[in-house]
């Protein structure tokens, strides 16, 4: 008994696991092979698979969510760490301060913030289109093509969701020993020496493991899309899910689409455990 | 000992996501449609029939079916489903839907049209609502053109309001950006003739037409010529009626019913002054037709097929009360619309509505699929065709064959 105890308390969570994971992760992967309007089913077995990747309009959600990856992802590093070098530069106190101000957008829902962007870049009377009519650029029409709706959309989501991970390597540049630090001032290294060769190098597990965070973030983007541009040529894979479950009633395709995600989410999670092991 | 009893109570707490659900045989669920004006019909039916009624609420907010999804994925459709037609058309199934037998003489000739599949009665209309060309009589200084107006003439319009508006102010509206409130730019293809299903006949769209390659031309020069806003492929219904209702768009197409509550609206928001003057008329037409039909997009009850024999009956008999004289003739008094039965009486009181009236009975409501399920599907080809047509990357050829095109595909898929 004694030795079965610690499975028997297991049991609850793993129940509750089985519950809200496994078994919804099962009936999705049923859904995948049929089509249904929840009325009427039919075993159409890899038929929603293939046109995931006949389809164009789906296609093209897949060209940008790597555009959106290509984008995001490097430009989102770069700023997360030198925000973060920065912030770890200042004094404490006002370390503190600036910490709350980068973690504040974390609060807000993303629909509250993607609207904010709305007005921002609304083709009529958005700040961004009279700041280029300043300089006496015509107006952009933002949200009406691929090129004009992907550096936006890149830019918002680089700095509204940036907060959580400079918070993260805040704590990471903290926790590296001071004495080390110390020791390369002795021996004369500058502080960017100091940055590029101890700080960046011993902070890198953390700089993969927020690589790839970002990346799954970025398949991931919805509300910008669903508040800003819910179309094909601006639209990510997380978005089309949506937008074919919920919104044309097909959920056998979006239950499809979802597991070419989980896929390729899982494929960059053993990519990242390999690149844990790179150093800077 | 306490502590197996703590852990089966554990194990208990996950099992009660399945408690609940799943109709009381002497219950009848009515999903949508919530109304005070139900209370007398349901009080009525309740006299006749021992059975309970539950109202579950429907979000329509974005205009998606999450809430009928659910029910249904959960094993627990709703007897009774009330919604936009093209949304509740959807459950015109046979594998869903209750046929009907109703005495067929108390509605309007067509009223019950859309309300089959292979020709049989899955449901029932509420009066049904039709639009019209808003004029801003404030922007046009007055000027109103007579019903019989043709598109030349429009256009003619057009020019003289542009040549006096100021910036932010446009002679008509357009909006691309998704397909919530097609009716509204769809009725322009009503305007040229085009048919978009001929003679009842939804195996195949017969959109690729010279009417509707005229139809794009058309609204690509409304564009370009900067009679509707730049903006406007971005725009979403959304948009186009706050623009509307801000008291800029000269010559809108817009439901009267809704002047009621979205210029009062406008004003509370602080985006206008005072509410401007407006008269109602037909759509201009292309002078090779006649005059253009309306288009309409009311409310269906769909009634949930039951091996209840007893409930089944009483099912319909709720739907037919739903429905009914009492109903319709609130909803025609209060300006909402049409009666689709023959022994609602009076006319709708608004002369605003009596145009649409005008238009319906004379050139009647344009077919755009709605009993279908694959309408909803389909409503999102347009905006995006238009918005390519915009933007300049298909030529007005190229749209109404993308249009037929894509809409015989999903169709084809859907069979």
């Amino acid at each position: 008994m004694k030795k079965a105890l610690p499975y028997l308390l297991l049991l609850p969570v793993l129940a509750v696991w089985m519950l809200t994971r496994a078994v919804p992760l099962g009936i999705a992967v049923r859904l995948s092979f049929i089509k249904t309007n929840y009325i009427t089913e039919t075993y159409v077995y890899f038929k929603n698979y293939q046109q995931i990747f006949t389809d164009p309009s789906i296609v093209q959600t897949f060209k940008n969510t790597l555009l959106y990856m290509i984008t995001i992802v490097p430009a989102y590093m770069c700023f997360v760490l030198f925000m973060a070098f920065l912030i770890n530069d200042l004094n404490k106190k006002v370390q503190h301060v600036a910490r709350f101000f980068v973690f504040l957008p974390t609060f807000v829902s993303g629909i509250i913030i993607a609207n904010s962007w709305k007005w921002i870049f609304h083709p009529r009377a958005g700040l961004i289109n009279w700041l280029l009519g300043l300089g006496g650029i015509e107006p952009v029409q933002w949200w009406s093509s691929t090129v004009t709706s992907v550096f936006p959309i890149s830019f918002i989501h680089v700095l509204s969701v940036g907060g959580g991970t400079i918070i993260l390597f805040l704590a990471a540049l903290g926790g590296i020993d001071t004495q080390i630090i110390e020791s390369a001032k002795i021996d004369g290294a500058s502080r960017w020496q100091i940055k590029r060769f101890i700080q960046l190098p011993m902070i890198s597990p953390t700089i993969a493991l927020m690589s790839l965070m970002c990346t799954i973030s970025t398949l991931q983007i919805f509300e910008w899309i669903y508040m800003l541009a819910p179309r094909d040529y601006a639209a990510t894979m997380m978005y089309r899910i949506y937008h074919d479950g919920f919104l044309y009633g097909k959920p056998g395709l979006a239950a499809a689409e979802s597991m070419v995600l989980l896929a390729i989410i899982l494929v960059l999670a053993v990519a990242q455990k390999r690149l844990q092991k790179w150093q800077f | 000992m306490k502590r197996t009893i703590l852990f089966f109570l554990i194990l208990l707490l996950p099992l009660m996501a399945f408690a609940g659900g799943g109709n009381e045989s002497n219950e009848i669920t009515i999903a949508g449609g919530r109304s005070p004006c139900f209370e007398a019909p349901i009080a009525l039916f309740q006299s006749r029939y021992n059975y309970t009624i539950s109202h579950i609420d429907v979000d329509f907010g974005t205009g998606e079916s999450i809430t009928m999804d659910a029910l249904l994925a959960a094993g627990t459709p709703p007897d009774i489903y009330i919604d936009f037609i093209g949304r509740s058309g959807k459950y015109l199934d046979p594998a869903y839907a209750l046929a009907l037998d109703i005495d067929e003489s108390l509605y309007n000739e067509g009223a019950l049209d859309w309300c089959r599949r292979d020709g049989v009665l899955y449901a029932l209309p509420f009066a049904f609502p039709g639009q019209a060309m808003c004029i801003n009589t404030s922007m046009t200084k007055g000027w109103v053109p007579n019903d019989d107006w043709t598109i030349d003439d429009f256009v003619e319009a057009c020019k003289v309001i542009k040549s006096q508006a100021v910036d932010g102010y446009f002679a008509s509206g357009l909006f691309a950006a998704n397909p919530s409130g097609d009716y509204l730019h769809v009725n322009w293809f009503g305007a040229f003739g085009v048919d978009l299903f001929k003679n009842g006949d939804y195996t195949k769209s017969t959109a690729n037409s010279p009417q509707a390659v005229k139809a794009f031309t058309f609204l690509k020069m409304l564009v370009d010529e900067g009679f509707v806003d730049p903006n406007a492929a971005a725009m979403s219904d959304d948009d186009y009626v706050a623009q509307w209702s801000s008291g800029k768009i000269a010559l809108a197409p817009i439901r009267p019913s809704w002047e009621r509550f979205y210029v009062p609206g406008a004003i509370e928001a602080g985006k206008l002054d005072e509410a401007f003057d407006t008269e109602y008329v037909p759509f201009p037409h292309d002078p090779s037709i006649a005059g253009a039909p309306t288009t309409g997009g009311g409310s269906l009850a769909v009634g949930h097929k039951t091996d209840d024999v007893d409930k089944a009956e009483a099912i319909q008999e709720l739907i037919l009360l739903l429905t009914g004289k009492a109903f319709q003739t609130e909803q025609v008094t209060s300006n909402e619309g049409f009666p689709t039965r023959t022994d609602v009486v009076g006319l709708n009181p608004s002369a605003d509505e009596q145009v649409v009236g005008r238009i319906a009975a004379k050139f009647g409501f344009m077919d755009v699929g709605y009993a279908n399920s694959w309408y909803y599907e389909s409503r999102a080809v347009m905006p995006d065709v238009l918005r390519e047509l915009y933007a300049g990357n298909i030529t007005p050829e190229q749209a109404a064959k993308l249009y037929a095109d894509t809409v015989d595909k999903i169709i084809a898929d859907a069979q």
